[in-house]
């Protein structure tokens, strides 16, 4: 396992995940051990099954854990009720989905400032924020439209500029470029990175492909709800 | 195959039907004719059918034969159709019901003929059905209710009829005609006054009834009778009971009229002495009367200081011997009953008894009261001329009422009666069914958005069936199918609900009347409770119908998906110019229709076409402008227009252009439908304002803004879902509230009323004639002191009060006199309060009718009571029939005014009736108590002071104010059958609601994952369907409230506008709390669902 110097941003040790569906029981996660710096950019890969999105889920507390210990900025959250971990979410964390999953009824501006509402800033300045966040993007003329009015690359811009609004420690990405192309894709990635780069966030994706793993400080391989390996790629951040 | 049949009938009938044989005869060429044509025809169809069954799929005919066969079930109906209107339904008897049943087992049998052909299509359409079990249940729940409402109308109706009719069957028991005479100066308020005739007419009368060789099979028995109406005391108890029915008849009158049996069954002999009586249970009660006690009569009707004793030797159940009058009866001898009244060998009424028992009887009255009458006429010498052409003698239709009254004829009153009865529970069935019609329009709204949902939750498994080859037709038949196992399972649950809900109302109804009527006890009225199958299959029919025609066009506008948006989910585009130009040219269409029903208003009378024919016009006009405007602009203006026209009393209910047209309740359930749209029109194109609002509210409260934000986005860009839930529970919430306002009203002015209609005195009473009332009361110390005004009238019943401007027939009205010049305190003209309705021109006030009256015999003022209907108009001459004394007098007279009275008839000076009948006697008074006493009491001591004159007493306020409570009481069962379609409206929220948690299951995890807590995303899906209810709510109720507003805003409506704020307020919470009921669970449910769990979801 590598594990590089500096504080750490979430911690996982011993994680286990079980889904009982009747009598049949899955081990999503095995006893997984992981650690995410403050900073860094991590990509977790690996066969379909192998338990990535499910090893998300449970590191950003979407999901509870069967067994083990994961603690995010130092905190447990096993030791956190349902409402805290969403008041964590809220303040703490951005997630960019691969379905891109924009609330369809509300429109680009009105999604990415909902989570500054949730964190209790007023509306006027979710306004001002949504939209620097929107022209950081570079949807600013799109802001009021619907997502169904958008392309799938633009639609995932507003996810990222959604995540990104409240100034989160921690960006979660689910196959955040799986329903894009190539051209789209790397672009993403490169907003990502620089993202990553420029502000310090630290970002853990889930993805499939190789060549946005490559763009990461760290790819962690995932088999049979364990991690296999973990490799530094190279690229400094 | 038609033609097969009918020979095959033609064939069975040929060798019995002469006339069959005759027709054939005459007319061979012609038929052969038409025998080879249809041979013709049916090779060609055979051959044609043969071609196409061969044929190969890719030519011409396999092509057509396609065609054919995809048209197959709309060919099917129009032969249906065809086969019906062309014979089909003169063999079956082509009743309503007849072609229900007919069209429901058309339909089904297509249905099946299309599911045998479609196995796969059926499979998928029961797997869907079964899909959700709780969402099944709620579906049925929502579509059910229309059906309950039509099978407990109907429920209701058949328990009424046989309520009604009951005492209709009993009333009369085995008399199903009767022979009197009218007697034209002795009225009362309860029992008839009958003229004596010798006995010789009862046995002319039965020996040419059982000599007639068409009315002898059908008579069972003839029973000479006299009746008079009675005060009875009880001198062991010292109770009076005036108003009773004296009934003399023969020991042997059983033998036809049936037995007498006490409260437990037992037969009492019909054999008792001219000493002896028997009492039925209503007199019993009344007096406190047991066997052997002694009652005294005196009579009502003549005056006269005679009266007999009886010994009480039987008490008898009112059954159909026992309930005579359905009020107060003694029985007793014929011989004691002519002692008593004067007249020996006399009677004044003969029961005639039919074939067929109790109830079978009424179908042979027409041809016996016939023959009756004919026997009749033979007897007397009748009088001539009248003042109408109406020939005079009995008539050969005996249910006429205009014969001269002084002849003894037959009429048929058990079967009238009958009828009447029957007539009486249809319309009240009727009018539950009217009231129905919010509710089942409720239904078919909930239906459409039920499919609606439906369609939008399988849009993408649509297009992929789409896309891998089903055909537009499958999909319209895979809703078709699901939705015929939905309709047919909400009609079978709809029928039964339906059945509970008739009990409920009869439970209802027997409380309401046996609170204000002491012998009609719940029981009693539960005990009617009757289910005719034929009402249950007609509600049926009637919900399947309904849900099958809504279902089949809501499937078929789903069907014309675009299967790459469906399959990706991509939202419809908007709509483009043709649309918008079709639209235009609907928009033309419907002004033009609503100018030509405006205009054709003016020449149909019809309230309906006037108010009707502008409506259209402006929402043609929304139309036409869309094209030009906005959507949000066109409809808004068009929305408030038709809200202007209906909600602005002046220009709709109480527009002075309708005021004189037919208006029926159709217009105000036609107006409110309009109301309700109009309102959710513009509601719905302008939610941003209420949302900004809300969110300039709670500016201040940053996690309820984004909650809110959420909450009412999906109603607003679910425009077509929310409007329907919207409109579902605004038409109940209309309904509702607007039935409570009138209540209210109509309670706020019953003591007002009271006392308007009572003209300001306390007690009428009514006694045998007599010319000198007010001396006879003051004569009286025990009363002297206690009254302080009798005003008493000369009364005549007239044959016919004849209106010469208007050439209609006012029979038997009531002709009453008042004395002009009495002291002041008891002088009539002076001293009434009643309301004029109407004065002849040339008169501004009452005062002024009054003095005219007074001064001029032939001035006189028509009253109408609160039932009383038809009336001659102020300004018209009349002329006035009567034979007070065996001759025909004629007298004019004008009317000066219509006043809203006690009774229906005509008010003039004492000298009218002395000077043209000869009358200086009345039996009719009315009597002012003495300041501070109860004129309850002073009535009681009335009865018992003038038994000998047999006075009946009315207090007339409180009498007036029961009367309007029974009916006030009706008003609170109507408003409860109403609510009942809250039902629909909370299934709709219901529903959507649970639809809501399943279609954005998704959602809910991103909300989850950007930080709502559990509380938020419940408190988001709980405002979302508040949102929805109170929209509904506060247009139901408010467009409710101005509807009772513009009752009171009608001229001579003597009603003040109320709010009923508390029950108000009691629907309102009680609609709201029920919608979110339904809600919260699903809200729960959402707020639960994991969000890792949420997200990975698709669906």
């Amino acid at each position: 396992m590598v594990v590089r110097d500096g504080p750490s941003m979430v911690e996982a040790q011993s994680v286990w995940k079980v889904y009982q569906t009747g009598t049949l029981k899955v081990e999503a996660l095995r006893g997984l051990d992981l650690k995410v710096r403050k900073g860094e950019m991590v990509a977790v890969m690996g066969p379909s099954g192998c338990g990535k999105t499910t090893l998300l889920n449970c590191l950003s507390g979407l999901d509870d854990i069967t067994k083990g210990k994961v603690a995010i900025e130092g905190v447990d959250l096993a030791t956190m009720s349902d409402d805290q971990k969403s008041g964590f979410r809220a303040r703490r964390m951005g997630f960019i989905f691969q379905a891109y999953n924009l609330l369809p009824v509300l429109s680009a501006q009105e999604n990415v400032e909902l989570p500054l509402l949730l964190a209790g800033v007023s509306e006027t300045e979710a306004h001002k924020e949504s939209l620097s966040a929107l022209k950081m993007v570079g949807l600013e003329e799109w802001r009021l439209h619907k997502p169904m009015e958008l392309s799938g690359g633009q639609q995932q811009r507003v996810t990222i500029a959604r995540a990104l609004v409240n100034k989160p420690a921690i960006v979660w990405g689910d196959e955040p470029t799986g329903n894009l192309d190539s051209e789209n894709s790397a672009e993403i990635v490169k907003l990502l990175r620089s993202l990553n780069r420029d502000y310090g966030l630290t970002f853990v994706i889930v993805t499939h492909d190789s060549q946005i793993a490559q763009e990461t400080d760290r790819i962690v391989s995932m088999r049979n709800g364990q991690i296999e390996k973990e490799t530094a790629t190279g690229t400094k951040s | 195959m038609i033609a097969l049949g009918e020979l095959y009938a033609l064939y069975l009938n040929y060798q019995n039907n002469f006339f069959l044989r005759q027709f054939v005869s005459e007319n061979q060429t012609r038929l052969l004719a038409q025998a080879i044509g249809l041979l013709v025809l049916g090779l060609g169809a055979a051959y044609l059918s043969y071609l196409f069954s061969r044929a190969k799929p890719t030519s011409r005919a396999g092509r057509y034969s396609r065609k054919v066969l995809s048209f197959s079930p709309v060919i099917a109906g129009l032969a249906a159709l065809l086969i019906w209107f062309s014979g089909l339904s003169s063999i079956v008897g082509g009743s309503t019901i007849g072609f229900e049943i007919y069209i429901v087992v058309v339909l089904l049998s297509i249905s099946l003929g299309m599911m045998l052909r479609d196995r796969i299509t059926v499979r998928m359409a029961l797997r869907n059905f079964t899909r959700r079990k709780t969402n099944m249940a709620l579906v049925i729940a929502g579509l059910m209710i229309g059906t309950a409402m039509i099978s407990g109308s109907l429920v209701t109706g058949d328990t009424l009829t046989e309520l009604f009719t009951r005492g209709a069957y009993f009333g009369y028991g085995h008399a199903d005609e009767v022979v009197y005479a009218r007697n034209s100066t002795t009225i009362g308020f309860q029992g008839s006054a009958y003229q004596y005739f010798g006995y010789n007419v009862y046995q002319t009368l039965a020996t040419g009834l059982s000599n007639s060789p068409f009315a002898g099979p059908d008579v069972a028995g003839v029973t000479p009778e006299i009746i008079e109406t009675v005060s009875i005391y009880d001198a062991n108890k010292g109770i009076v009971q005036a108003g009773s029915a004296l009934i003399g008849s023969f020991s042997n009158a059983s033998r036809v009229l049936g037995d007498f049996h006490s409260p437990s069954g037992a037969v009492i002999p019909p054999t008792f002495e001219d000493t002896e009586a028997v009492l039925n249970d209503k007199a019993a009660r009344d007096l406190n009367a047991t066997v052997g006690d002694t009652v005294t009569i005196y009579s009502a009707q003549r005056l006269t200081t005679q009266h007999l004793n009886f010994t009480v030797v039987g008490i008898a159940a009112s059954d159909e011997r026992g309930s005579f009058t359905q009020g107060d009866d003694m029985f007793v001898t014929l011989n004691s009953a002519q002692q008593f009244t004067g007249y020996p060998n006399s009677v004044n009424y003969i029961a005639i008894t039919n074939i067929g028992g109790l109830r079978g009887s009424i179908q042979y009255s027409q041809t016996v009261a016939q023959a009756a009458n004919q026997t009749l006429n033979n007897l007397y010498s009748t009088t001539p001329s009248t003042t109408t052409s109406t020939p005079i003698g009995c008539k050969t239709d005996p249910s006429m009422t205009v014969t001269p009254p002084a002849i003894p004829c037959a009429f048929t009153e058990k079967k009238i009666s009958v009828d009447s009865a029957t007539d009486g529970a249809k319309s009240l069935s009727q009018f539950f069914l009217i009231l129905s019609s919010f509710a089942i329009l409720a239904g078919i709204v909930l239906i459409l958005n039920i499919f609606i949902m439906l369609a939008e939750e399988r849009k993408s498994e649509m297009g992929m069936a789409r896309a891998v080859g089903m055909r537009r037709g499958q999909l319209t038949r895979l809703f078709l199918f699901e939705g015929s196992l939905y309709s047919a399972g909400a009609s079978i649950v709809g029928v039964l609900v339906g059945i509970g809900v008739a009990y409920g109302i009869l439970y209802a109804i027997g409380n309401i009347l046996s609170a204000f009527i002491p012998s009609l006890n719940e029981s009693l009225v539960l005990s009617s409770f009757t289910i005719n199958p034929e009402s249950l299959f007609a509600a049926f029919t009637a919900g399947v119908l309904i849900t099958y025609i809504t279902i089949l066009l809501t499937s078929w506008r789903i069907s014309k998906l675009n299967i790459i948006r469906a399959i990706r989910s991509i939202p419809e585009p908007p709509r483009g110019k043709r649309t918008y130009t079709l639209l235009l040219v609907a928009g033309f269409a419907m002004a033009l229709a609503g100018i030509v029903i405006f205009e054709a208003s003016f020449a149909a009378k019809s309230a309906m076409e006037a108010l009707v024919g502008p409506s259209l016009i402006i929402f043609g006009a929304g139309l036409i402008l869309s094209r030009f405007l906005r959507n949000r602009y066109a409809f808004t203006l068009s929305g408030f227009g038709l809200l202007v026209q209906w909600a602005v009393p002046s220009l709709s209910f109480d527009s002075p252009l309708v005021s004189n047209y037919s208006f029926g309740p159709e217009v105000f359930i036609v107006g409110g439908i309009i109301m309700v749209v109009a309102s959710v029109i513009v509601v719905m194109y302008n939610t941003d304002v209420p949302l900004k609002a809300l969110r300039f509210l709670l500016r201040k409260r940053r996690t309820l803004t984004a909650i809110f934000k959420i909450a009412l986005s999906y109603p607003e860009n679910k425009r077509f879902r929310t409007a329907a839930t919207v409109a579902m529970f605004a038409l109940v919430l209309f309904t509702v509230s607007a039935v409570a306002g009138i209540q209210a009203e109509l309670n706020a002015s019953i003591s007002q009323s009271a006392k308007d209609q009572s003209g300001g005195y306390d007690i009428a009473t009514n006694t045998a004639p007599i010319a000198n009332l007010t001396s006879s009361v003051m004569a009286d110390a025990m009363l002297s002191s206690k009254v302080s005004a009798v005003i008493p009238f000369s009364t005549v019943l007239l044959d016919v009060a004849h209106d010469s401007s208007t050439s209609q027939d006012f029979p038997y009205t009531l002709l009453v006199g008042a004395d002009p010049n009495a002291p002041e305190t008891d002088n009539f003209f002076t001293t009434n309060s009643f309301k004029m309705l109407s004065l002849a021109a040339g008169y501004v006030s009452a005062t002024e009718v009054w003095n005219a009256v007074r001064s001029n015999e032939s001035y006189v003022v028509w009253s109408v009571s609160f039932a009383g209907n038809g009336h001659p108009n102020p300004g018209d001459n009349l002329v006035l029939a009567a034979r007070p004394a065996g001759n025909l007098v004629l007298k004019s007279v004008k009317v000066l005014g219509v006043l809203r009275g006690l009774f229906d008839g005509i008010l003039g000076v004492r000298g009218l009736l002395k000077d043209s009948f000869n009358v200086d006697s009345g039996t009719l008074g009315l009597v002012n108590v003495a300041k501070g006493l109860d004129p309850v009491n002073v009535a009681n001591l009335l009865k018992k002071d003038f038994i000998q004159l047999g006075m009946q007493t009315i207090v007339i306020e409180v009498s007036i104010e029961q009367g309007e409570r029974i009916f006030l009481s009706f008003f609170g069962l109507f408003e409860g059958y109403l609510a009942l379609g809250l039902v629909v409206g909370v299934a709709g929220v219901g529903i959507i609601s649970i639809r809501s948690v399943v279609e954005r299951r998704n959602e809910i995890g991103i909300l989850r994952a950007l930080g709502f807590r559990k509380r938020m995303v419940m408190l988001a899906f709980l405002l979302e369907s508040s949102y929805i209810a109170l929209l509904g709510i506060i247009i139901g109720v408010s467009l409710g409230v101005d509807l009772a507003y513009a009752f009171t805003a009608q001229p001579n409506s003597g009603l003040s506008f109320v709010i009923p704020w508390t029950q108000i307020i009691e629907i309102s919470v009680a609609s709201y709390a029920l919608a979110m009921l339904s809600v919260i669970s699903s809200a729960r449910k959402a707020s639960r669902i994991p969000p890792a769990e949420a997200l990975r979801y698709t669906e």
